[in-house]
């Protein structure tokens, strides 16, 4: 809860970093009972190994440094890895990769993820100067990017606010399941909402928030990537 | 508990103008003229320069003046409105309304002078409405102390608040030309000295105020209107044109969520939630709330549409459909009973186009409308008064006489005229509002204001708000 999201914000405020990193994000949502991708963080390729193993294949993976907040930028992510040989050359790029471009990189090691499935989904936060914290919730990929098909409330966020939230959406049918793909766990989706939501109200510290993707399906919803702005 | 500060704004026992005047041009003097033209408590004048100003005592100054003062009214230039404060504050007045302008809108200078005029009303306490406004009303007691010409008639619930003088009072005076009645106003100006959420905590709490307008540039203390907003609009409306909307651009985009944002997001998502219904300008925001004002709260969004002509009829369906309201096919009862009494060639479905059969819209208008009362099938009746049926006041005397007539029988239904006319009509329009069924000028703004007083009435069912007895 509470505590445990503040040390690793006092953490980061302590090391001067305006951002968490993803583990430290995806911890801070874990406390606050969001579910997140099932991760490890490894560093060594061996141990990468290991990690993909017990999770399953095919497995995400992505370069954790608190030097690096866009991970893409970096090509510090990899999807779809489907096996072992896989594993140890995707480790071996991006750490070398990294230290080619920023020289003496601290690099906290790779973090080896399930591959969620799902309807993509985002929730992210923005910190108005008048209303303070507010939640974002829209669906993922061209549904956000190209439509702009988001809500926003204030937070904290109460259970008719996230029903009157998803009812502003015009891509809602896609969390009902759509042409015979599967829907979203509403519960899940609601309770993830309120949780985020409360995480912004106890912290003011947060300027913004992007947990994008999402994934949802009728067994719940995964926030898969995380990323915390401080202030 | 009542603010009692905000209270003294409104319901003063004794009012003193500051720079009252008898020349006529002066701004002292419209005010001389405003006070003292239907307030009946205590009024004092200070101008050092005058023995009397429109008959009354004229004080040298502030501390002269012996009794308590509730309110203060400043309008002398802004250099010396500081010290004039000074003496209030000294004398402890509860409050004051800053007519003045020349402060915080005027640059570095008056910025200071807003500082100091702040520092001086906070030393004793007086809440200050101002500077750069246009003044205050309580029509209910006859209290004009605004710039505005004359004093609104007395007996209205609706309370409005607008940071914009001129254009609020503008959008006051094409109320009152609608028949629309007010309580309480105030032009809040530079809101130097109190906050939206305050005035609104205290209409909220005021038996007078049915229904609660707000003009905005801006809300100070975003947080604290909202909380506030979302406890009163359960049990009174609230309605808010918020202007600037475009001005505050998108904050640059470093996530997906800062590049789909502006502040006017916040708004949107204030009012939304709060249950505050958005105006998008000036006039929406009269329209709803005359809809709010003079009509029970549609039970549901299914609105059924009388007109003697077609193509209006469908325009209105489309607007009110594309707003979020259903217009739904009549079934087969409900239209054997319309059908016996339109011809042949009119449908009956919804909208109910009668055709321009003048000689019978008498007798059309009010069947239909009494048949629409009766009708479990819609929860809205907005009757088109078009062209020649606006130009018949027998047929608006008839529509409004059916209206209030099932009203006064208990069928909490509301009605909206959609009213299309030449200027020579428009007299008309006031049978109907006179005898508080609204009017809307053509199908855009009839379908706003409606789906707009539907939305509300709807986020308060979602939260378990019982519509019946509003």
């Amino acid at each position: 809860m509470k505590g445990e999201a503040k040390r690793i914000i006092d953490r980061a405020k302590a090391e001067s970093r305006k951002f968490v990193t993803e583990p430290e994000a995806k911890e801070m949502l874990r406390s606050y009972g969001v579910a997140v991708t099932r991760d490890v963080l490894c560093r060594t390729a061996e141990e990468a190994v290991v990690a993909a193993g017990k999770i399953g294949y095919p497995v995400v993976m992505k370069l954790v440094s608190p030097q690096i907040v866009h991970k893409t930028e970096f090509n510090a992510v990899r999807l779809n890895v489907v096996n072992d040989g896989g594993v140890r050359s995707a480790f071996e790029e991006m750490t070398n990769s990294a230290k080619g471009r920023l020289g003496n990189i601290r690099i906290d090691g790779v973090l080896v993820c399930e591959t969620a499935k799902g309807q993509e989904m985002i929730i992210g936060s923005i910190k108005d100067p008048q209303f303070g914290q507010m939640v974002m919730f829209g669906l993922g990929g061209v549904n956000v990017e190209v439509f702009k098909d988001v809500s926003y409330r204030l937070a904290p966020i109460e259970e008719i606010d996230v029903i009157e939230m998803i009812s502003e959406l015009k891509g809602r049918a896609l969390l009902e399941g759509f042409r015979g793909r599967e829907g979203v766990d509403m519960d899940a989706l609601a309770s993830t909402l309120m949780a985020v939501s409360s995480l912004l109200s106890d912290f003011s510290e947060i300027d913004e928030m992007d947990l994008n993707p999402i994934f949802g399906n009728k067994d719940g919803v995964k926030v898969a990537d995380a990323r915390i702005m401080l202030h | 508990m009542k603010d009692e500060k905000i209270d003294a704004i409104f319901n003063p026992k004794s009012v003193a103008l500051i720079g009252g005047s008898n020349k006529e041009g002066k701004m002292g003097y419209v005010f001389a003229k405003n006070i003292t033209s239907g307030y009946e408590g205590k009024i004092y004048m200070v101008n050092p320069s005058e023995e009397q100003v429109f008959g009354l005592k004229s004080y040298p100054d502030v501390k002269s003046i012996p009794d308590e003062i509730d309110l203060a009214v400043i309008v002398i230039p802004a250099k010396a409105v500081p010290s004039v404060m000074e003496e209030l504050s000294a004398k402890h007045a509860k409050s004051a309304v800053v007519i003045t302008a020349g402060f915080g809108e005027a640059g570095p200078e008056g910025k200071r002078c807003e500082e100091e005029l702040m520092k001086a009303a906070n030393k004793g306490g007086v809440k200050v409405v101002g500077p750069n406004c246009f003044g205050i009303y309580n029509c209910n007691i006859g209290l004009n102390a605004s710039l505005g010409v004359g004093t609104p008639p007395k007996g209205g619930d609706i309370s409005f608040v607008t940071q914009s003088g001129a254009y609020g009072m503008a959008i006051l005076t094409f109320a009152l030309d609608h028949h629309m009645r007010f309580a309480k106003v105030m032009a809040h100006g530079n809101k130097a000295g109190i906050d939206d959420h305050e005035v609104i905590r205290y209409l909220g709490e005021d038996e007078e105020t049915k229904v609660i307008c707000l003009f905005l540039e801006s809300v100070d203390k975003g947080r604290e209107f909202f909380e506030e907003a979302r406890r009163i609009a359960l049990s009174k409306p609230i309605i808010a044109t918020k202007t600037g909307r475009t001005a505050g651009a998108a904050r640059a985009a470093a996530s997906h969520t800062a590049a789909m944002a502006g502040t006017f997001t916040a708004y949107e998502a204030a009012f939304k939630q709060s249950g505050v219904i958005f105006a998008r300008n000036g006039m929406d925001l009269v329209n709803i709330a005359k809809g709010l004002d003079w009509q029970p709260l549609p039970k549901g969004n299914r609105v059924g549409i009388i007109t003697n002509s077609g193509g209006t009829g469908v325009e209105l369906a489309d607007l009110c459909e594309e707003g979020g309201l259903v217009v739904p096919e009549l079934s087969e009862n409900v239209q054997k009973k319309i059908r016996e009494l339109i011809p042949a060639y009119a449908s009956a479905r919804n909208p109910i186009d009668m055709t321009p059969i003048w000689p019978k819209f008498v007798d059309l208008y009010s069947k239909c409308i009494q048949i629409l009362y009766e009708s479990s099938e819609v929860d809205i009746i907005v009757p088109i008064i078009l062209q020649r049926a606006a130009m018949m006041p027998e047929v608006c005397t008839a529509v409004a006489d059916t209206v209030n007539d099932c009203l006064t029988r208990g069928i909490r239904k509301p009605t909206y005229v959609c009213w299309v006319s030449v200027r020579d009509a428009l007299k008309n329009m006031d049978l109907l509002q006179s005898k508080h069924v609204p009017c809307f000028d053509w199908p855009e703004r009839t379908a706003r204001a409606v789906a707009a007083i539907s939305g509300y009435a709807e986020f308060l069912k979602r939260r378990d708000v019982s519509l019946e007895s509003r």
